[in-house]
């Protein structure tokens, strides 16, 4: 199968920045697959998804040698062209629930703007109330009436999965959908999104500092350290053996029901990277000087393709346990 | 369920009444305190109004019998409970300058300076909002550095040099425009409905004499508009580019929602909060803010009313002018109060 978004490449640049938010990532969506993109704050994960949809300020550069979704350039396309995809088939979710929704107007006349865009209003009227009851939003008629302040958080993101899944799109980007929802609610919703993909062969995309979150859906991980791919692979050979690192770092600082707490990751060191190194070489334990002089290249080993010079030790040896 | 609803219904209609009557005894409070403060300055102050109304060459027998005339003589108590007695009844008492009541004083001045607030008013607000939505829209381009240009001589240069150099260049030596006064009645045959020149003439529908009525407002309208036009824009500006900035607005773009959309029905509504507001105290601080203006171009209105009573220390005149301003200012900022439910409905339910 052809991949639906195919990203090469991928550098963006916020002016006046030293050093790009995000350098050089690649990796390929197929549709109705599901891949997430983890990583802390300030890794590039949100660049990466903004980056996609093209909705960075103009003055931010976006560079790549492959951006295509659906055989289309994404950033050879026009302003109409770019506001009908994403009317139509990329659809997006992003993390604060309340800053999402215009406190002034009710939902019904936002996600009516939606469909709107789209050409679809009212074809799709029907739809979205039944999406909207799908989600968990009883009585939807009565409830579109209503301003967001009515609504919890967790009904909001609801709310915004039925407005961007009733366009049927076949790429959803979803920017920490549940980072601010309670532990149940984050549950739930994360099984609505998984089940509504499976039905319209939604390709998405997860972007999630929580590997808690991203084990249970994702079949492909991609973890992204200062803007850089550092390991990506199937989800589950990650999960078993992670060779980079920072992977391990990220896996062993997921609280756990039980057993004693896990050391977190050292702090993120101020400044700028060290230039031409490992970009983890100043937080790195088993960083050599190799490591500070000598950007590693990706190499497949073990099913996942590992940035690391001394990948075989690691995964012998784990730095951290998880 | 219904009776629930209708309850809340009948709850809120009657807490909207309560709320009417609140403010209405709000504006009655501070209205009185106005006028009672300026009551006791104006007895304070060291100038005799008695010795003032006698005139300069009156004996001390005759200033006695003025001041007992005017009530001057009696204890301030005394004073003050008859003076709160006559404006009940609408008495304000007689000018010492044009010995008329100052109430018609008021009435003849008003709509002169009511032509002046409303023609300036409605052009700085409206042009001021579209300037600000067009920079906050587009925020790159020439255009910008006219319009910075423009709010930085709007908020730096003051009122009377701005009216000033008006005069001088364009009524002096160009003479395209009158130097002073408003429009003309005497001789036209146009009868005096309003008493605003603009309005009146219009009434008539002849061209020639409502172009005349234009050619004296211009003037003092335009040194107005070009003082109190910059804050109207700068501020609808940066309050737009503050929303358009909001996370929800990223929302609708990626909903492919088209841009004009965005800008004027979701980011507009959120950005005109801090403009209504601006906006509310400017209508209320008008009728002081035209006094240079009237001054400068010999405006016969509220404004020039007003100074001459200063200067000349015409205590009831001062009065009444304290007591009217009070009036305007507190009863438009009530008004302005309520047109914020509407921009923001969680205020609607939260009230």
């Amino acid at each position: 199968m052809s991949p639906i978004l195919s990203v090469r490449g991928l550098t963006v640049c916020y002016p006046n920045a030293d050093q790009p938010a995000v350098d050089g990532v690649g990796f390929d969506l197929e549709p109705g697959a599901t891949i997430a993109v983890v990583g802390e704050s300030g890794s590039g994960k949100s660049t990466v998804a903004l980056a996609l949809s093209r909705l960075l300020n103009p003055a931010v550069s976006i560079r790549a040698d492959a951006l295509t979704f659906e055989g289309r350039d994404l950033l050879g396309l026009r302003r109409e062209a770019l506001r009908r995809l994403r009317a139509r088939r990329i659809a997006m979710i992003f993390q604060s629930p309340f800053g999402s929704w215009n406190p002034s107007r009710t939902i019904g006349a936002q996600l009516v703007d939606g469909l709107r865009a789209a050409g679809l209003w009212p074809d799709r009227r029907e739809r979205l109330l039944e999406l909207l009851k799908r989600v968990g939003i009883d009585d939807p008629e009565r409830r579109l009436g209503d301003y967001p302040h009515r609504f919890s958080g967790g009904m909001l993101q609801r709310a915004m999965i039925a407005g961007a899944l009733v366009t049927e799109p076949s790429l959803l980007v979803a920017d920490e959908p549940t980072s601010a929802l309670d532990a149940t609610v984050q549950a739930e919703i994360l099984e609505i999104l998984d089940e509504l993909r499976k039905e319209q062969n939604l390709a998405l995309m997860l972007i999630s500092h929580d590997l808690g979150v991203v084990a249970r859906v994702a079949q492909h991980t991609l973890v992204l350290y200062r803007g850089q791919v550092v390991e990506s692979g199937p989800t589950a050979a990650l999960y078993r053996h992670a060779g980079h690192p920072y992977t391990q770092g990220l896996l062993a600082a997921v609280p756990r029901l039980e057993g004693p707490r896990k050391t977190p990751l050292p702090a993120m060191p101020q400044g700028t990277a060290t230039r031409g190194g490992c970009v983890f070489a100043s937080r790195c334990p088993r960083a050599e000087d190799l490591c500070r002089t000598s950007a590693p290249s990706p190499r497949h080993l073990n099913g996942t393709d590992v940035a690391c010079h001394f990948a075989e030790d690691v995964r012998r040896e784990p730095i951290w346990r998880w | 369920m219904t009776d629930n609803r209708e309850r809340t219904m009948r709850l809120r209609a009657g807490s909207r009444l309560l709320r009417l009557l609140a403010s209405l005894m709000w504006i009655l409070l501070v209205v009185w305190v106005a006028v009672s403060v300026t009551f006791v300055l104006s007895r304070i102050v060291p100038a005799d109004p008695a010795r003032l109304a006698a005139g300069l060459d009156a004996g001390p027998e005759q200033v006695a019998e003025v001041r007992a005339e005017m009530g001057l003589d009696q204890p301030l108590a005394a004073q003050y409970g008859r003076y709160l007695g006559d404006l009940i009844t609408g008495d304000l008492g007689r000018s010492l300058q044009t010995r008329q009541p100052v109430i018609d004083d008021l009435l003849t001045a008003l709509p002169a300076s009511l032509e002046l607030i409303l023609a300036s008013y409605l052009i700085y607000a409206v042009i001021g909002i579209l300037a600000g939505i067009a920079w906050a829209y587009w925020p790159r381009g020439p255009h910008t550095l006219l319009l910075r240009f423009g709010a930085v001589i709007g908020v730096a240069v003051p009122v009377f040099w701005v009216g000033l150099v008006l005069q001088v260049v364009f009524a002096g030596k160009l003479q395209w425009f009158p130097v002073a006064g408003n429009f003309d009645f005497e001789g036209t045959g146009v009868p005096k409905v309003t008493g605003m020149g603009l309005v009146d003439t219009a009434l008539t529908g002849q061209l020639p004499l409502i172009g005349e009525a234009l050619r004296t407002l211009a003037l003092p309208v335009v040194t107005l508009v070009v003082t109190h036009l910059a804050v109207t824009m700068t501020l609808m500006r940066s309050s737009l580019e503050e929303q358009l900035k909001r996370p929800y607005v990223r929302t609708a773009r990626a909903r492919g929602v088209k841009e004009r959309r965005i800008v004027f029905v979701d980011a507009l509504r959120n950005s005109l909060n801090p403009v209504v507001t601006m906006l509310g105290l400017q209508l209320g601080w008008s009728l002081g803010g035209v006094v240079i203006v009237e001054v400068i171009f010999s405006w016969p209105g509220f404004g020039l009313y007003a100074y001459q009573a200063f200067s000349a220390f015409d205590y009831n005149a001062i009065m009444a002018i304290t007591l009217l301003s009070t009036v305007v200012f507190v009863t438009v900022n009530a008004l302005v109060g309520m047109i914020y439910p509407m921009l923001d409905p969680r205020l609607k339910e939260a009230r």
